[in-house]
């Protein structure tokens, strides 16, 4: 398991728009990211970074090339794939996003109540624990 | 997502879930109270449209709906109990050759211009000739009175009717009688009975056969407005009808007591434009509703669409979304409903005290514009979450 490296990307593209406005904004990708490895991405604003952030985190779907995340394909996979794939990434965004009609402790519990597997009270206590 | 069905699994997973449209409406309570005052109108409105135009059914078949008799004789031209057309009293005797009809009645329907004696103002009135010595009406406060009309010129009066008769019917209360004019003659009025008034006629008067005779002097002699057909106890109704309808020459129909009652409610409902502009009323309302709480929801949706996006991120199915939105449709529906039902009512009793319409609610009624404000709120939450639909999450941050 620990030899395997958990993101795989291969000769990933990507475009945007459709028709005549279609442009590419991946070309040709390849990486490996076993786990506990961290990796800094740089690059200009507009290079693709956060497209291929977006894309490995099963926000945006892959279109052509190859993209294996924990063991699954995401490439071509279904809405319902991409929706599992989801729930065993985690994703900071530059805004962070929480949910104004929930207090902390509320928006900490959304993201367990999403696996549907604890109740009500052992949520509550699993994120009071986190916090 | 078979088990979605199981109703102990639903009901587990409604207590495990959080409440995130009750607590987002409350978040914000200019706006939630916006929505419910938005659903609240739209709600009024449809009300108030169905309450009058089932007053105005009701209050125009109240005669038709008292009727002792067993079958009815009118004319083939007939439109409605205030426009009956005539047909010869004739055909009446030649019904009494019918094995099964007991007696036959003649009664005559018109509406005349009468001088209200308290405020000099003509207004109309519906005007009823029957028999007194077999009143045609099941109501008791007609029919105790019913001999005085024996008397010339003498009618009874309907104080539910429209207008301001309060010192006549003092009046009437302590001497027993008070003086008008109607046409040409001066009437005594020495009686009263309550039905209340239709849209056609601003209120009743109730008389013998003789007396309408008298009130109307132009009136060809033996032209009939409907014919009472009582039968003997034994006799099979729609035998009788049938051998009615095939005895008499074609310029009258023959109809049970329900029959007739249906006819003139068929009348007002297609054939009067009135059934009509009901309809197309409380269709405005619902669509006003509808555009009013797809402002509210989508408003809400657009403000929330990056919280929403994240918790696409975080693995929530687009339906789960959707179901947020449709769960503020239905609170809104409900908290929007009840207001609007204790509005209603209360205009329903200002508007029966002001027109003398037969106005209530029934609870049908109340079921009926529930259910429509739920498809109202549901079909604009459906519209509204359409951007929520997109495929990518990333879409929706951009």
């Amino acid at each position: 398991m620990t030899n395997q490296p958990v993101i795989q990307v291969h000769h990933l593209d990507h475009y945007f728009g459709s028709g005549q406005l279609r442009k590419q904004a991946l070309f040709d990708i390849d990486l490996e990211i076993s786990a506990g490895e961290i990796v800094i991405m740089t690059g200009p604003s507009g290079s693709g970074k956060t497209t291929l952030l977006t894309l490995m985190g099963g926000l945006r779907s892959a279109q052509s090339g190859s993209l294996v995340v924990l063991g699954k394909e995401l490439c071509g996979a279904k809405q319902d794939a991409l929706v599992k794939a989801r729930r065993s990434n985690g994703y900071i965004f530059q805004a962070h996003n929480l949910h104004g009609s929930l207090s902390a402790l509320d928006n900490v519990q959304m993201g367990l109540e999403v696996h549907g597997l604890w109740g009500r009270q052992a949520r509550r206590q699993q994120a009071q624990k986190m916090l | 997502m078979l088990g979605f069905l199981r109703p102990d699994k639903l009901a587990k997973l409604l207590k495990d879930r959080t409440p995130l449209g009750l607590l987002q409406l409350k978040h914000d309570p200019a706006r939630l109270l916006t929505a419910i005052a938005g659903i609240a109108f739209a709600d009024i409105l449809i009300f108030l449209q169905l309450g009058f135009a089932d007053a105005l059914y009701k209050s125009n078949t109240q005669y038709p709906r008292a009727l002792q008799s067993d079958l009815v004789i009118i004319s083939q031209q007939a439109k409605n109990f205030s426009r009956l057309r005539t047909f010869p009293s004739r055909r009446l005797y030649q019904a009494q050759d019918i094995p099964g009809v007991a007696a036959v009645d003649e009664m005559f329907v018109a509406s005349v211009d009468w001088r209200n004696p308290q405020t000099r103002e003509k207004t109309s009135m519906l005007i009823v000739g029957q028999n007194p010595d077999r009143p045609a009406f099941d109501i008791p406060e007609i029919n105790q009175n019913v001999a005085l009309t024996r008397m010339p010129d003498t009618f009874l009066f309907d104080q539910a009717g429209r207008g301001d008769y309060s010192e006549m019917i003092e009046q009437i209360q302590q001497t027993g009688s008070a003086q008008t004019e109607m046409g040409v003659r001066t009437i005594t009025v020495s009686g009263l009975f309550s039905v209340g008034a239709s849209f056609g006629d601003d209120g009743a008067l109730i008389t013998s056969n003789q007396n309408f005779l008298r009130a109307f002097p132009r009136r060809a002699n033996g032209a009939v407005s409907l014919g009472l057909v009582e039968l003997e106890d034994d006799a099979d109704i729609e035998a009788v009808q049938t051998a009615l309808s095939a005895h008499l020459p074609e310029d009258v129909q023959v109809l049970t007591k329900q029959g007739y009652i249906d006819f003139e409610m068929n009348e007002i409902q297609s054939n009067s434009p009135i059934g009509f502009v009901f309809a197309v009323g409380s269709a405005m309302g619902f669509v006003v509703g509808i555009v009013i709480v797809y402002q509210v929801l989508s408003t809400d949706v657009n403000s929330h669409l990056a919280e929403y996006a994240t918790f696409k991120a975080m693995g929530y199915r687009n339906s789960y979304l959707l179901g947020v939105v449709f769960e503020e449709a239905v609170i809104l529906s409900v908290l929007g409903f009840v207001p609007s039902l204790g509005v209603a009512i209360g205009i329903y009793s200002l508007a029966a005290a002001a027109t003398a319409l037969p106005m209530a609610m029934t609870v049908s009624r109340a079921i009926g514009v529930f259910v429509l404000t739920i498809a109202m709120c549901g079909v604009s939450g459906g519209i509204a979450t359409r951007r929520l639909q997109s495929a990518d999450p990333a879409d929706i941050f951009s």
